[in-house]
């Protein structure tokens, strides 16, 4: 095949959508993409969705961020400076209130759409040039649920085994994740094996793709994961059936678990529920029998106010049925973000430094105050959930550096989050198109986009990545990374802290060398070099080795070396439906678009699926009023949004799906503030809602995009 | 388990177990000649391009679906399959329109080619009008010659929707949207898997046809 | 898998009722089965009498080697004259099985095929006042099957099974080829399926037969389909079978109704015992004969030739053993399980389907090895009078006369001369016929049935067509032919240049 326009360039990079980070080769005409190649090596495979094949549009619109901006009073308009202005201002405010309120009145927020090297920054900002843990990143309102629970029952959050592994598995079980839709190449892949025969097992309240396909589909009530997940641990050992070798020799806290496990009898599942106990039964012994079993899981059951404990009870169901260590089993979350599994291994978290060295740990603190010639805080920051809630009480946050993030668009209970950004002190907004946030700023830094500069991303199977520019960043952009460093000079000036020796960076090689240095184990045999001929993933200790695919072989990552057991209580979502409020409300994501929005609504995916469709069962229509492409209002207690109503059975009855990714019409205006004692994840698949037609015209079909 | 011994062009190739002669004869550093055969959406074996001569089998074999197997003697090139492939080849450049299939191009050059021997174009292909019924990419069947790629590429191959099929027959077969609809109304998801695989450029995203027409988009 | 409805049957209701499909039909339809709606359109789009518009009426006139070699143009001229008169479009359809009988028309209004042979030239000129042609008909006259034979009788009663190591030795001994014109050995096939373990094995009785030039399978599922269902059931009794699909081609709705009405009352009398069995209408294409091909359309798909290996006996309907037998053939292992091999060696019967300029075309069960001449003068031919036979059908060969007379009409002798008995039609020109306008009919066809999938065949079909057509000959040609004849990956390209490479050898003075 030859293009019908001949390339000026073609450069290989990584799609900047999604976790499985498909490999592309973009082919560029005048300073255009024209069109997008999937690489044929793993982890695509010669695969992409159509966000990646034809949703790049965004790179060109006139919506990107060219200057920076200051506002230099509240009230005031934001007028254009230069970057040393820019900078030099934003760094002074930053300064100011460190110094009046103490470094933790600052908040971090990096973010996992950057690369790894401007991770690392950006948590060297804030624990090295300001002296704060106070740093997070998005992965707070996804994943937080996965790797609070992972990272104390196995001692490591990432993906167990790989994508690779996907045709290894004879059963393969995936929870709460729209696969299909959300990973479309990865979610293909299940597909296919599933059509090879592996048995497949989906569990998820919506008939969503997978369930489409599955053998067996566990179509639960919403927020009830932790009872279905351990009514199958609790069946496999009441019933002889469980690894009992696996659990004796690789495991620990067995009884106080079973003691736990108790209440949740099958038939306590099935009430609970909603599944049959006899398909409840079916799922748990297909997934012990099998030689090896993987699951996979994403939102569906970690964004629940006892998202941890969900994830728990599926960490538990896996170490009861040994299935973990082998190839094609395993416990596998599927990261969101393009790098959100590098924003966490780079440490841009509050609790732990990169390499998840707990913050915690004097020697750790030690170490890294040997490499940064600084002290370090001895208590952990703030999550991002926690943060925003502290905007305007006594010792809460007042200044906020955000990168790439849209938290008017992105954090739940939205009423909540303008009025905490309209009190904060300072807002620093460092992105690459406008948003929703963008009002609020005091500050604006425009950044350079994925496709503007060097670096590395992670994937979810921890496979590190190079990424190369095909363009000049437009106007002013620069990219993040040298943003970062530059406050970071600046900053430990002001401050004091550290040398300014530490900010001077070459380029994003020089930042991956450091990273490289410090964590030896991870990443030492992962270098530009070597990334630019091979495929690498962590841990890759030396130079020699292409990293561990399946983790877990031999020990877990805990101190005891093995996995903990630990109790996974179920709890009730916070917010049940009521007589004013009759109906749940899930939100989620559609193939089409991407989370908030910002990238794929200013693209050709526009075009494909322009706004806001809501998944209303047939029975509710009915109950309700309601016709198929008719206009609804969705209320919840925090507001209303205006969506057009799509009838389908793919919602159970008595439940509304909302995608979050319409900023005129955002599903977080309804939801609620409702947080994860353990991860401060948010519930946003669970609030209670009514449905009601709006006066419109004549309805067309909504199907699906 | 033990390799395959076999011989391919006169060279000793050990294959392994479950290997096509396709990949036997690369190990002999020897490409056999295809169009059809891709890896990944399992299609193979109705081009005949890569048809091989095995000693004492009666009919050339395509190489790209017969799995080696212990003993053979094989032959890739022999004039006989060169006149083969130079028909085919010059009958496919004569009915469809090949200006941008560099992989056939290729072909062309390599067996002489000269299709002009064979009178007029029989099939309407040349004649298909692109389909543009989505914001994505373009469907330009004057250049397909259902190779099946995309077909299996949507199905059973990659992506499971199966969102297009074969429809007609003989040198009238195109790939075809269900009840003719216009992609979005089917099942496509707009992956554009097909388009990754389709050699002769057949399907081509918006952007670049609007780009090779002087920008328009 | 297979516990879900097949396709075609399910679009066959649908057209029934209606004359044409609407997209609703076909939604419903590949719900039913199970299969992505681009699997049911695609069908659709392939099988002929699919339509997804109101249909037209249509006036058919019958294409085969015997009109061919008679007065097609002429008759052909005067349908496209009278057809627009009488508000019909007009078109050809290839061989139905009437060689014997004549000049045929169809007449397909909506879902009705309606059928009349002989037809002369006056009848398709009445056509335009609105008369309809005499001798309308439905099955081939009984009388067809000429002085007696052992296969035109149901055996009675229906052989007992004596297991299936007995069967199949007797098949062996016997020496049973298949005989829809593929000579495999049969019991070889009876074997390999016998020896593969599955949850479930089929036998699908292939009574395709779209050959042109023959139609003794015609003859048999229309007036001995008792002998046929025997033979199945025996092999499937053989093999360990739970199924028997018999696929009857779709053309012929008298078959069908005859295959089916015979299977209702033996599975009523209780002779099938357990195993299952369907009657099953085919796509109506030539390709769905191809084994393959015919295991694909039963599985809702187009009828595109499989790749082989593996083989259908080891991966055949729905991926399991399948045991594929031409209608023929398992009438044979009716008969030899009845008698014994002994008594089959002694009488070697073969159906031969014997039309064109002999006195009274027909089916006939001669001996296996009877020379040509003998076959011709059985029929009511004089060899001396002919020029030509073509042997096997259009996949097949011209002999020249009187050279050829002597030739045993065997599994072994024709190859010697690069010829074939297939499945045995024999169909005869006398001196003053154009060959080379039968050998354009036959070109015609391949064009027309060639499925599309593989290269030198979809492309080399219509070429060879038009190279007939302008009766060209020359190395060239000779390319041509042997891309389609070594390319092809199926029967129906490999044989397509056959009948007119026979005739530039044979009577243009071209030597090889």
């Amino acid at each position: 095949m030859t293009p019908r326009v001949s390339p000026d360039r073609i450069v290989s990079t990584v799609c900047p959508y999604c976790g499985v980070g498909c490999r592309v080769d973009l082919y560029v005409k005048d300073e255009k993409i024209y069109r997008v190649m999937a690489q044929e090596g793993p982890p695509n495979y010669g695969a992409l969705c159509v966000k990646g094949r034809f949703g790049l549009g965004f790179l060109h619109h006139p919506d990107r961020l060219k200057t920076p901006l200051i506002r230099r009073r509240k009230g005031a308009e934001l007028e254009p400076a230069g970057w040393d202005k820019a900078l030099d201002f934003a760094a002074s405010r930053l300064a100011r209130i460190a110094a009046e309120s103490g470094p933790d009145a600052l908040y971090f927020v990096s973010s996992a759409k950057a690369t790894n090297e401007e991770n690392y920054l950006m948590q060297k900002l804030a624990r090295a040039a300001v002296g704060t843990h106070n740093v997070d990143h998005c992965a707070r309102l996804c994943h937080s649920s996965s790797t609070a629970a992972l990272s104390r029952s196995l001692g490591s959050a990432a993906m167990s085994n790989t994508l690779e592994e996907i045709g290894l598995s004879d059963v393969i079980l995936v929870a709460g994740s729209n696969t299909i839709e959300t990973h479309p190449v990865v979610g293909a892949r299940i597909k296919k094996a599933a059509r090879e025969g592996a048995f497949l097992i989906v569990a998820d309240p919506r008939r969503v793709g997978l369930a489409e396909v599955a053998d067996l589909w566990l179509r639960l009530r919403p927020g009830t994961d932790a009872v279905l997940f351990g009514a199958m641990a609790r069946h496999l050992v009441d019933a002889g059936r469980f690894d009992r070798g696996f659990v004796e020799r690789r495991a620990e806290g067995f009884e106080e678990w079973w003691q736990s496990a108790r209440a949740y009898t099958l038939e306590f599942a099935e009430e609970t529920t909603g599944v049959p106990a006899a398909r409840i039964r079916e799922a748990a012994e297909r997934y012990a029998d099998a030689r090896a079993a993987a699951s996979y899981w994403a939102m569906g059951i970690t964004q629940h106010a006892h998202g941890t404990e969900n994830v728990q009870a599926l960490i538990n169901l896996a170490v009861v049925a040994g299935q973990l260590g082998k190839p094609g089993a395993g416990l596998n979350p599927l990261r969101g973000q393009n790098n959100v599994q590098g924003a966490g291994d780079m440490g841009a978290l509050p609790n732990v430094y990169p390499g998840y060295q707990p913050v915690s740990d004097r020697h750790v603190r030690k170490r890294w105050k040997a490499l940064w010639h600084v002290r370090q805080p001895e208590t952990p920051g703030l999550t991002m959930t926690e943060a925003f809630e502290s905007i305007g009480a006594a010792n809460g946050v007042r200044a906020v550096y955000l990168m790439g993030e849209d938290p008017i668009t992105s954090e739940p209970y939205q009423d909540h989050v303008r009025a905490a950004l309209e009190k904060l002190d300072l807002l620093i907004v460092q992105d690459i198109l406008r948003n929703e946030t963008f009002p609020y700023a005091d500050v604006v830094l425009p950044a350079a986009s994925f496709a503007e500069k060097h670096g590395t991303f992670t994937n979810t199977d921890r496979r590190v990545q190079r990424i190369r520019p095909v363009f000049k960043p437009p106007g002013e952009a620069r990219p993040d990374g040298w943003i970062t460093a530059q406050l970071g000079r600046r900053l430990a000036q002001l401050l004091k802290r550290g040398w300014s020796e530490a900010w001077n960076y070459a380029g994003p090689e020089e930042v991956w060398e450091e990273v490289r240095l410090v964590l030896p184990e991870t990443f030492g045999g992962i270098g530009y070099d070597r990334l630019e001929r091979e495929d690498l993933r962590w841990p890759c200790p030396h130079e020699r080795s292409p990293g561990v695919s399946v983790l877990f072989t031999d020990g877990f990552y805990t101190p005891s070396k093995k996995a903990r057991l630990l109790p996974a209580p179920w709890r009730p979502p916070a917010e049940e439906p009521s007589d004013e409020f009759p109906l749940v409300l899930s939100t989620g994501r559609v193939l089409y678009h991407w989370h908030g929005g910002v990238l794929s609504r200013r693209s050709a995916l526009s075009q494909a699926y322009p706004e806001l469709k809501v998944e209303v069962n047939p029975a509710d229509a009915a109950r309700y009023g309601v016709r198929d492409g008719q206009k609804v209002w969705l209320t919840s207690r925090r507001g209303r949004i205006r969506a057009t109503a799509w009838v389908t059975d793919r919602a159970p009855e008595g439940v509304v799906f909302a995608p979050i990714h319409f900023a005129e019409q955002p599903a977080n205006r309804l939801t609620l503030d409702a947080y994860d004692p353990t991860s401060k994840i948010p519930e946003y698949k669970f609030a209670a809602v009514r449905l009601e037609p709006a006066n419109d015209v004549t309805p067309e079909a909504a199907g699906p995009g | 388990m033990s390799k395959v011994s076999l011989v391919v062009d006169g060279y000793l190739v050990q294959a392994e177990p479950g290997e096509t002669l396709l990949d036997a004869a690369r190990r002999a550093g020897v490409e056999v000649p295809t169009l059809c055969f891709h890896e990944r959406t399992g299609t193979r074996g109705l081009c005949r391009l890569c048809v091989v001569e095995v000693e004492g089998w009666g009919r050339p074999v395509p190489a790209c679906a017969t799995e080696a197997q212990p003993n053979l003697v094989v032959r890739t090139e022999t004039e006989a399959l060169a006149a083969l492939r130079r028909v085919v080849l010059e009958l496919l450049a004569l009915e469809t329109d090949l200006s941008h299939d560099a992989g056939t191009q290729t072909l062309l050059k390599r067996y002489a080619a000269h299709p002009q021997r064979w009178s007029a174009p029989l099939a309407d292909r040349r004649e298909r009008e692109p389909v543009h019924d989505n914001p994505f990419f373009v469907r330009d069947y004057a250049k397909c010659y259902t190779c099946r790629r995309c077909i299996d590429a949507c199905g059973e191959g990659v992506q499971g929707v199966w969102a297009y099929g074969t429809t007609g027959r003989g040198h009238a077969a195109v790939p075809g949207t269900p009840l003719d609809l216009p992609l979005p109304e089917t099942p496509c998801v707009f992956c554009g898997n097909c388009l990754q695989v389709c050699p002769t450029g057949a399907l081509v995203p918006l952007e670049e046809l609007s780009l090779a027409e002087g920008g328009l988009s | 898998m297979d516990s879900a409805p097949l396709l075609l049957p399910m679009l066959d209701a649908a057209l029934a009722a209606r004359g044409y499909l609407e997209p609703a039909d076909i939604e419903a339809a590949a719900r039913e089965a199970r299969l992505p709606l681009a699997r049911a359109w695609e069908a659709v789009r392939f099988y002929p009498r699919y339509r997804t518009e109101p249909p037209e009426k249509r006036f058919l006139l019958v294409d085969d080697p015997v009109v061919r070699a008679r007065d097609f143009a002429q008759l052909w001229a005067e349908l496209e004259d009278a057809a627009p008169r009488a508000e019909a479009h007009a078109d050809t359809v290839y061989s139905q099985g009437l060689e014997a009988v004549g000049p045929a028309l169809v007449i397909e209004e909506g879902a009705r095929w309606r059928v009349f042979a002989p037809v002369q030239a006056a009848d398709l000129q009445a056509l335009a006042m609105g008369k309809l042609p005499p001798h309308e008909l439905e099955a081939l006259p009984p009388e067809l099957a000429r002085g007696g034979g052992d296969l035109f009788e149901p055996p009675d009663p229906l052989p007992e099974f004596s297991g299936a190591d007995a069967l199949i030795s007797a098949v062996r001994e016997a020496g049973l080829r298949g005989l829809g014109g593929a000579l495999f050995p049969a019991w070889r096939k009876l074997e390999a399926v016998r020896a593969e373990a599955a949850d479930a094995k089929y036998v699908v009785v292939n009574g395709d037969e779209s050959e042109p030039g023959n139609f003794k399978d015609r003859w048999l599922m229309e007036h001995n389909p008792r002998l046929v269902w025997a033979g199945a059931a025996l092999a499937a009794r053989a093999v360990g079978a739970s199924e028997i699909i018999f696929y009857v081609r779709g053309e012929y709705a008298a078959a069908r109704a005859r295959v089916e009405a015979a299977r209702a009352e033996l599975e009523a009398s209780g002779y099938f015992e357990e195993l299952k069995t369907q009657t099953f209408r085919g796509g109506g294409l030539y390709v769905c004969g191809e084994e393959s091909a015919l295991l694909e359309s039963i599985e809702g798909r187009r009828a595109e030739p499989r790749l082989k290996p593996p083989y259908p006996a080891q991966a055949g309907l729905f991926d399991r053993p399948t045991l594929v037998n031409n209608v023929e053939t398992l009438a044979h292992l009716a008969w030899i399980a009845a008698h014994g091999a002994e008594a089959y060696r002694q009488r070697l019967p073969k159906l031969f389907s014997i039309s064109g300029d002999v006195a009274r075309p027909g089916v006939y069960e001669l001996p296996l090895g009877t020379p040509l001449a003998g076959a011709l003068e059985a029929a009511g031919g004089d060899p001396e009078d002919l020029q030509a036979v073509l042997l096997g059908g259009a996949a097949g060969t011209f002999l020249r006369l009187p050279e050829a007379a002597e030739l045993p009409l065997d599994f072994a002798a024709p190859q010697l001369s690069g010829d074939a008995v297939g499945p045995g039609a024999l169909v005869a020109f006398t001196g003053d016929r154009d060959l080379w306008a039968v050998a354009e009919g036959i070109a015609a066809f391949f064009a027309h049935e060639s499925c599309g999938k593989c290269f030198p065949c979809s492309l080399g079909t219509p070429h060879l067509h038009a190279a007939v057509a302008r009766r060209e000959r020359g190395p060239q040609t000779e390319e041509l032919f042997l891309a389609l004849e070594q390319g092809s990956l199926c029967g129906l390209g490999q044989a397509a240049p056959w009948a007119v490479r026979s005739l530039i050898r044979r009577f243009e003075g071209v030597r090889t």
